[in-house]
């Protein structure tokens, strides 16, 4: 390798040519190559500008620990601040975060895109015209503040405790927002879960009222997913590494899933099911387990409750455990290889196959089921209850590879100030008729104030779009709009998005690297916490300046909900509603509490961070400020088996006191007393009693098919990925995923239009031929087909302009007026978008489908196909809000049908509920207590 | 003497596109092209469906076709096996997008010049790992020195079957896959199509940037996409397609070149070897030639991305290089025009024409052919690497003097018309000759 050449050094000195510097010929390496920075070295990291290379120019950075906030993993992410220019220019890996470990899924990086999206709100906004109107004018957070705080104050004011509410897509917190809403004394919080998790929840927390699996991949021997956790879903990233870990340590892997989703493609069993039959899947393993023997007999016997069961239903047979055992094996009998095969209507080898490797698991049976089939199909809970069943059988709750219950491994930080439960029940979070439910029967809010139950003065809606990614869009536009419904509706969001275009003030809050929040989330056996904090707040504060609110150092006045609850709670309160008092500093005696002393008293409190902050000589926060992430407890097994010393506490095993299980019997209840107290006495014990509303017993027609809607991309997340121009680049359309035998049958090839009618309207859509969808199934990820109107801003890069038309009487027609165009911006990415098509969104078309008794929205529809008809184009869209409503009245008559309330109580005492009230409210009649 | 290359271990890939957005954010590389992608393919028949993912990139070759190419050594390979490049230096000529057999480089919009994985030389110059190699959630790519027996990618590579993408490239790839199908590797087994399962193109990327606008079809693309052939494996996620890289300027610079070489040609033959009368139309042969040549020379620079660059060619010289070997072949030739044509206008006798035509005549003819061997340099297009483009571009060379001399003196209609028809038809020809190997996919 040589200089230049003589030629080239002539033509330079002559002014030829300009003179360049001369080419590194090999690398200033100097040994094997590392991963990250020391972490003594981040406050001052050198990296050359990759851009000016081959020119060495070097830039200085700080690294800033944060998270990740483009979905709940909350995977560690370190913001690089470029010290001359003070902005973050990109974000990478936090090597300490236990649960991330320094890796990130595409949307981690592409955190940079959505803090510099040209189109971002970065001031608080009201709206100057009507609901909807497009029209806005920008005011001051003062403003902001003091105007929601008044109608707040008015609301508490008329003795209301539930018509203030928030309603949240993605907390990303721990506890932070629960605690305000008991300060105002409101019940009122609302959340996404019953259209995500809410079926998967009942069926888990029915044995042992944890409502959520950890399952250990990394030591499995089988993994059994329901979920396609190597390809999206939360926890993605950590899973994902941890899966892939356990394959290549020689465990199987088998998917179930209509779908060949990317995980189904790198399983060793791929069943993919009929929809909403998995649970005979289960229950046919289940008997296989207990046919072979291979059941861990001294598990069922000390940690299960079959002891009442026999008691409740086998009174008359010997009440012992053999006995259980047989009559078990008698009880699933029906639910042979045979009978699974012809309800999943997969081969019947490939049940045996798959089921005899679960049974040969042992207690390294690592399992999950979130949303998928359990929040798909009627009776979805029903997918949980039979997949925890296995894990029962073979001994494998809480073990080295297996399945333990998720709360173990998170920790609930112990808060500053806790205000007293509210002294109310919400009933359009949890009406009465839904006694099972496993949260807020979210996605009924606008039917059931259609319905005359009750309306709210003041709704947050907070990383939340319900317009858009909830069934039924149209009747969440219909409450929208009508002031007599909500009163006043605060979006509370990062981006522009469908249901902001509908709210009264709009108001930025922070991103990943620009807000304050403390996560937790079991993503394997072990117990951690995580920071997420403003960036460039802590750069400020090493570099020694002050700063008291974070909008001073986010882009544009962008905020933070922490700091904008302490300032919303203080005003709402004219000295007489006692709301103050919960927002005083613990350090600072009659001052109002910081954010910063927040998490100073949060995390002193964590077990172990004092000490280990200690050894670095810093405080509990500084330690945090510093790594970002901490490791409280390195693993989390077998927590029930743990002894506890006081008589009166945990259950008695083997003559032992233990810990146990948060159950009745303090056991996994195999039986379930509360399913029978409360009218449901087929659902006792584990069975497939109910069938999915798309079982194809439902599906009489010939042009009827199962539209599975709800799966997502690996780079996406429902709302706020939208701006990410890197994710976007790789998925922006949603065609109609459809077998090529179906499509023969319906005469429909390639790139053709489809149109699919719902219960309540149609879509059109583009054909997409695949092998990898089961045939009478046809799939349309619900992660595309966003859309602004020509008066709305935001998302140029991935939403379609469309016009929407209120015909009147329910009806409503959207057509998309053009795709995904261009534009100019001070980004010159945007003017080289390369894709016009922004898909269709399908969701707006979806029946509202509350299961009766998990209140969870089963997602997959009953879908009519046929090639759509003159003038119906691409993108073109109808549904009949009168028609839904009838609809949802026709599912909600299950629920009401079967209202049984024992000894007056709304729902079983020792189940969860989110922000649960004083006792008293939890009986009906006894409101007024 | 260290040597960096990758394993992409397909056992692990999930297909995540983690690799993709780090290295975008790492190097802010421009919306449409990428440095490092993920391609998805799908195989088989319901129920025994499958789909498989794998990272492309480029392979740092041991042999880099792109830098033997690459006129002004802004491609250079690295003694640590790196191929890097310096942008400074680069002038936007493509060749090097014509001979990389993976599609690894495309043109930045933001600069005009060629760009292209450089294992984040920026990083590993301060013994860091490649950002795709850090963010990946399953370490599915690993980086280090092949030629280190004990580093984790030699024993990794040594316990393993790896395969490369075309090992008959004769680039010597450095980039090994574990566990990746014929299907994956082979870009025919899997064309590609315009649309996939979540996205669609319908404007230019890269160099044709600024028709994000339009449609790409105007340049060759929609020719391209084939049909989804179902009984093979089937292409569901690709990135964009870069389109024809070399388009009516480097056609019909080709046509103008022969023009300019073959009429001077054609006229010395005709006078010197075959004893005919050229007098009368001396002055226009050489002015058409020179004219032409000026014209090519045009065109040639129009076509750079980087034209304010062009001097590049001649002072930064590769001198493996057919780009710069053919710069001063027509440096050479013009200057022997030039030379002529004083000749003739000073009336300084036609003997001085002869001696200049014994440089003239083989300049002449090497003006003529050398795109052919430059067109064999460009090894990722296979049609271009022929032993017959030679001949072929020496033929075209004759046929289009013959077709100027016939034109310029001929006085029966009919042959004038079949010289002018000859002449387009040469020109068809050429462009199909340059068009027609660009649409073979190449990944």
């Amino acid at each position: 390798m040589g200089k230049k050449s003589i030629i080239e050094r002539i033509g330079e000195a002559l002014h030829l040519i300009p003179r360049i510097p001369e080419r590194p010929w090999s690398s200033g390496a100097t040994g094997p190559l590392r991963a990250y920075p020391d972490p003594d070295d981040w406050h001052d990291h050198v990296e050359l500008d990759a851009n000016a290379w081959p020119k060495q120019v070097e830039r200085r950075y700080s690294l800033v620990p944060t998270t990740c906030f483009n979905c709940e993993s909350a995977c560690g992410l370190l913001a690089y601040i470029d010290k001359e220019t003070g902005v973050v220019s990109k974000f990478e890996g936090n090597p300490h975060h236990p649960g991330s470990r320094g890796r990130n899924c595409a949307k981690g990086p592409a955190t940079i895109n959505q803090i510099n999206d040209t189109e971002r709100i970065l001031h608080p906004l009201r709206r100057s015209g009507a609901r909807g109107s497009g029209e806005w004018e920008r005011i001051t957070w003062d403003e902001a503040l003091d105007e929601i705080a008044g109608k707040i104050r008015d609301s508490l004011k008329t003795g209301a405790r539930d018509r203030v509410t928030y309603h949240v897509g993605r907390p990303g917190n721990e506890g932070y927002v629960e605690r305000v809403l008991k300060a105002w004394g409101v019940d009122g919080h609302n959340s996404h879960t019953n259209i995500c998790s809410s079926g998967a929840r009942l069926g888990y927390s029915m044995w042992h009222k944890f409502d959520r699996p950890s399952p250990d991949h990394a030591n499995a021997k089988v993994i059994l997913l329901t979920s396609s956790h190597l390809e999206t879903g939360h926890y993605f990233n950590p899973h994902a590494q941890r899966i892939m870990e356990g394959m290549m340590d020689g465990a199987e892997l088998i998917v179930i899933d209509p779908r060949l989703s990317n995980t189904a493609a790198l399983a060793d069993h791929w069943l993919p099911t009929w929809p909403g039959s998995e649970t005979a899947l289960f229950l046919c393993w289940a008997h296989m387990i207990l046919e072979q023997g291979k059941y861990d007999r001294d598990f069922l016997h000390d940690w299960v409750n079959w002891d009442a069961w026999l008691a409740a239903e086998h009174a008359d047979e010997p009440q012992t455990f053999e006995r259980f055992i047989e009559l078990l094996m008698d009880e699933y009998s029906e639910y042979t290889p045979e009978f699974a095969a012809a309800e999943c209507q997969i081969p019947v080898e490939q049940v045996i196959a798959a089921g005899n490797a679960v049974a040969n698991a042992g207690s390294r049976l690592s399992t999950h089921v979130w949303r998928a089939a359990a929040i798909g199909n009627l009776g979805g809970w029903q997918v949980a209850r039979a997949l925890h069943f296995l894990n029962v059988l073979t001994g494998s709750v809480g073990t080295v590879g297996g399945t333990a219950p998720n709360a173990w491994a998170k920790y609930t930080p112990t808060l500053f100030n806790e205000p007293p439960a509210p002294d109310a029940w919400n009933e359009l979070h949890f009406p009465p008729e839904y006694t099972l439910s496993h949260y807020e029967m979210s996605q009924i809010l606008p039917h059931l104030i259609k319905d005359g139950r009750g309306t709210l003065d003041v709704y947050f809606t907070r990383v939340f779009n319900p317009v858009w990614t909830y069934p039924d869009g149209f009747s969440w536009i219909e409450m929208l709009s009508n002031k007599e419904s909500i009163g006043c509706h605060i979006a509370l969001t990062p981006t522009w998005n469908e249901t902001a275009f509908f709210a009264d003030y709009v108001l930025p809050m922070g991103h990943a690297s620009e807000r304050h929040d403390i996560n937790s989330y079991a993503t394997q056996s072990g117990k951690w916490i995580a920071f997420r904090q403003p960036v460039l707040r802590e750069y400020a504060r090493q570099q020694g300046e002050q700063v008291q609110f974070t909008y001073e150092v986010n882009p544009g006045e962008v905020w933070e909900e922490d700091e904008f609850w302490i300032e919303l709670s203080w005003r709402i309160d004219d000295g007489t509603l006692g709301i103050r008092e919960h927002f005083m500093s613990p350090y600072r005696e009659g001052e109002k509490i910081t954010v910063d002393e927040y998490y100073q008293f949060t995390f002193e409190q964590v077990p172990g961070l004092p000490e280990a902050a200690a050894a670095e000589g810093l405080d509990a926060l500084g330690y945090m400020r510093k790594h970002g992430a901490f490791l409280i407890e390195e693993s989390t097994y077998g927590k029930h088996d743990e002894e506890v010393a006081d008589e009166e506490a945990g259950v008695e095993v083997n003559g032992g006191r233990k810990v146990g299980f948060p159950t009745p019997s303090g056991k996994q209840e195999f039986y379930s007393p509360s399913m029978v107290e409360f009218g449901y006495p087929e659902h006792a014990i584990p069975h497939y009693r109910v069938k999915s509303q798309v079982h194809p017993d439902n599906l009489t027609g010939d042009d009827e098919y199962c539209l599975l809607p709800n799966f997502r991309l690996p780079q996406h997340i429902h709302s706020r990925s939208a701006n990410a121009k890197w994710l976007v680049e790789i998925g922006h359309r949603n065609p109609i995923w459809i077998n090529p035998l179906d499509a023969a049958r319906l005469g429909v090839d390639e790139g053709e239009l489809l149109k699919i009618e719902t219960e309540i309207g149609w879509f059109v859509d583009k054909v997409w031929l695949t092998e990898s969808i089961k045939p009478g199934v046809v799939g349309c990820s619900h992660h595309m087909g966003r859309w602004r109107r020509k008066q709305d801003a935001g998302n140029h890069l991935l939403t379609n302009t469309v016009d929407i038309e209120n015909r009147g009487d329910g009806k409503w027609r959207m057509r998309t007026l053009s795709g995904i165009e261009p534009f100019e911006s001070e980004d010159p990415d945007t003017s080289r978008l390369f894709w016009r098509d922004g898909g269709v969104h399908q969701n707006v078309t979806h029946a509202v489908q509350p299961d009766p008794i998990s209140g969870a929205h089963c997602w997959l529809q009953k879908v009519r196909l046929c090639k759509p008809a003159e003038g119906e184009n691409y993108g073109d869209i109808e549904v009949d809000t009168n028609k839904s409503f009838r609809y949802y009245k026709k599912w909600n008559d299950w629920a009401l049908k079967r209202e049984v309330h024992p000894r007056g109580e709304r729902r079983p005492l020792w189940m969860n509920r989110p922000l649960a009230p004083r006792e008293h409210h939890w009986y009906l009649n006894r409101d007024e207590a | 003497m260290t040597n960096y290359g990758f394993v992409i271990d397909n056992r692990k890939c999930i297909g995540c596109h983690a690799c993709t957005v780090a290295c975008k954010s790492e190097h802010d590389v421009p919306i449409g092209v990428n440095r490092t992608y993920v391609k998805y393919i799908e195989t088989g028949t319901y129920p025994n469906s499958g789909r498989e993912f794998s990272v492309q990139r480029c392979n740092h070759c041991e042999d880099a076709p792109c830098v033997s190419i690459c006129p002004t050594t802004a491609l250079f390979t690295r003694d640590d096996g790196i191929v890097d490049f310096d942008s400074d230096r680069c002038i936007g000529c493509k060749s090097c997008m014509q001979a990389c057999p993976y599609d690894a480089l495309y043109i930045d919009p933001n600069t005009s010049t060629a760009a292209k994985c450089n294992y984040c030389a920026h990083r590993v110059e301060n013994s860091y790992e490649p950002a795709c190699v850090i963010v990946c959630p399953t370490e599915a790519i690993i980086s280090g020195d092949l030629d280190d027996p004990e580093s984790n990618i030699a024993m990794i590579i040594s316990e393993h079957t790896v395969t490369v993408r075309k090992p008959d490239s004769g680039a010597k790839p450095n980039v090994f896959y574990i566990e990746t199908s014929p299907e994956m590797l082979d870009p025919l087994a899997a064309p590609p199509q315009s649309t996939g399962v979540w996205t669609d193109q319908e404007g230019g990327v890269g160099h044709f940037a600024s028709q994000a606008q339009a449609l790409l079809h105007a340049h060759g693309y929609g020719d391209r996409m084939k049909d989804v052939d179902e009984e093979n494996a089937r292409r569901v996620y690709d990135t964009p397609d870069k389109g024809v890289l070399w388009g009516w300027e480097v056609s019909t610079y080709i046509w103008t070149k022969a023009i300019a070489a073959g009429t001077y040609l054609a006229a010395m033959l005709y006078w010197l070897a075959f004893g005919g009368d050229i007098s009368g139309i001396l002055l226009p042969v050489l002015g058409i030639s020179l004219g032409f040549l000026a014209l090519t020379g045009f065109l040639l620079v129009y076509d750079l991305d980087r034209p304010e660059r062009f001097l590049y060619v001649l002072l930064r010289p590769n001198w493996e290089s057919w780009l710069v070997k053919g710069a001063y072949i027509l440096g050479a030739y013009s200057a022997v025009l030039i030379a002529s044509l004083t000749v003739v206008w000073f009336d300084l006798g036609e003997n001085w024409l002869a001696w200049l035509a014994y440089a003239g005549i083989p300049l002449a003819l090497l003006t003529g052919v050398y795109t052919a061997w430059l067109l064999n340099q460009a090894v990722a297009r296979e049609a271009w690497r022929s032993k017959w483009l030679a001949p072929q571009f020496a033929a075209e060379t004759l046929l289009a003097g013959v077709c100027v001399l016939v034109l310029l003196s001929e006085e029966m209609l009919v042959w004038v018309i079949v010289a002018a028809v000859a002449l387009a038809v040469l020109a068809a020809h050429q462009r199909r000759t340059i068009r027609e190997p660009q649409l073979v996919p190449l990944s």
